[in-house]
């Protein structure tokens, strides 16, 4: 997912070409991570910077725009001031305030710009040119992910039952609120997960990914036991439609796991993970819909076909765990 | 550019900052978005300025 950044902020308000993977990673990768480092970087765009302190935004007024502000908690992008009012752009959302308020959290420094002619990204061309590919290999595989998805939902009948249809539902909502998880607990900034982790407790999510039982023994991180749990559980769903009773009686041992989720959470931790709860409901309502299906009955007697689901639980996890550093460095 | 300084017209108080103070302004790594509210929260516990 894209998230916004300053530097692409700043760049599109310039007019610079760039490209949004090479800048970001530029921006990231600094040595200085400051405005110095700022400044170098800029120049190898062709942007020339310097940096004043002044004593109040408001005295801005005249200056050219975009130029940067520092503020107690991060840099804003200035993008006009007008009739005493100061519009900005911060990660990505713009805001507008009067100059007076804005001033009490300025830090006095600001750093404006000069773009030369031809400024623009290095090796530009080149990079629009991967972006491109980038871009047409994310599209190609979300549409071969669509068509198999639909393909195996009405060849093998999913469809013509409501509690398979919710199954299916379920599951990828579960999928990705493990997702969420995961990239929250491999500090992945992701805004969507913030978002519901702050409707039971802000910072929440953040606190209890932080604490050991998050993770059994320190071993696997729960996000990666209920993503490898909740992956397999819909492919099976999807390509085996006919194991569904093995899947039911996964879920059911599952369970007791939900109850000392909330447990924890509630006197050990005393702090509500927003995603967790939310996943702990969903296993609830899947055990339903197992049950609403009738499902529940075909959980007996075992054949080697459980055992397969097993092994095939265990080895995405251990996959999973596996691959789990490699996409936290890439990041 | 620094023969530019009176074309971008900066208030009279305006100091140029040197490579150490410019490095001195560093980038938060928490992806805060700077709302109004989270604005009027910092000015409350903004600390008078030094002019640099």
């Amino acid at each position: 997912m894209s998230t916004p950044d300053l530097f692409n902020d700043l760049l599109k308000e310039l007019g610079v070409p760039h490209t949004q993977c090479f800048s970001r990673q530029s921006f990231e990768s600094m040595t200085f991570k400051s405005w110095f480092g700022l400044v170098e970087l800029l120049r190898s765009y062709g942007v020339e910077s310097r940096g004043f302190s002044v004593g109040s935004l408001g005295s801005m007024a005249d200056a050219p725009t975009p130029f940067l502000a520092a503020t107690k908690d991060g840099s804003i992008i200035v993008t006009s001031i007008k009739d005493g009012k100061i519009t900005y752009l911060t990660q990505g959302v713009a805001e507008t305030l009067p100059a007076d308020e804005l001033n009490g959290a300025f830090a006095g420094q600001v750093l404006l710009f000069e773009k030369l002619p031809g400024a623009a990204e290095p090796g530009y061309g080149e990079h629009r040119r991967a972006d491109f590919f980038d871009k047409a290999k994310k599209i190609c595989l979300s549409a071969g992910a669509v068509f198999l998805f639909l393909y195996l939902f009405i060849s093998n009948g999913i469809y013509r039952h409501a509690s398979t249809i919710l199954l299916t539902l379920f599951d990828i909502v579960g999928l990705y609120l493990t997702y969420m998880l995961m990239q929250k607990s491999l500090k992945i900034n992701n805004p969507h997960a913030d978002a519901v982790c702050r409707v039971l407790d802000e910072g929440g999510c953040d606190s209890i990914l932080e604490m050991k039982a998050s993770s059994f023994f320190g071993i696997f991180k729960w996000s990666e036991v209920g993503f490898a749990y909740f992956s397999v559980s819909l492919l099976c769903l999807l390509v085996f439609p006919q194991w569904t009773g093995y899947l039911a009686l996964c879920n059911v041992c599952a369970l007791p796991f939900t109850f000392w989720s909330i447990w924890y959470q509630k006197f050990r931790a005393k702090k509500w993970c927003t995603l967790c709860v939310s996943v702990q409901a969903t296993l609830w309502l899947l055990f339903f819909c197992f049950w609403g299906g009738g499902f529940l009955r075909d959980m007996f007697p075992l054949r080697m076909e459980f055992f397969v689901l097993g092994a095939t639980y265990i080895t995405v996890l251990l996959a999973i765990n596996r691959l789990s550093p490699l996409i936290q460095n890439e990041e | 550019m620094a023969d530019n300084d009176k074309t971008m017209n900066l208030p009279a108080d305006a100091k140029p900052l040197s490579a150490a103070q410019l490095n001195n302004v560093r980038f938060s790594t928490k992806h805060t978005v700077l709302t109004p509210e989270t604005i009027a929260k910092l000015s409350r516990q903004a600390v008078p300025k030094q002019q640099v």
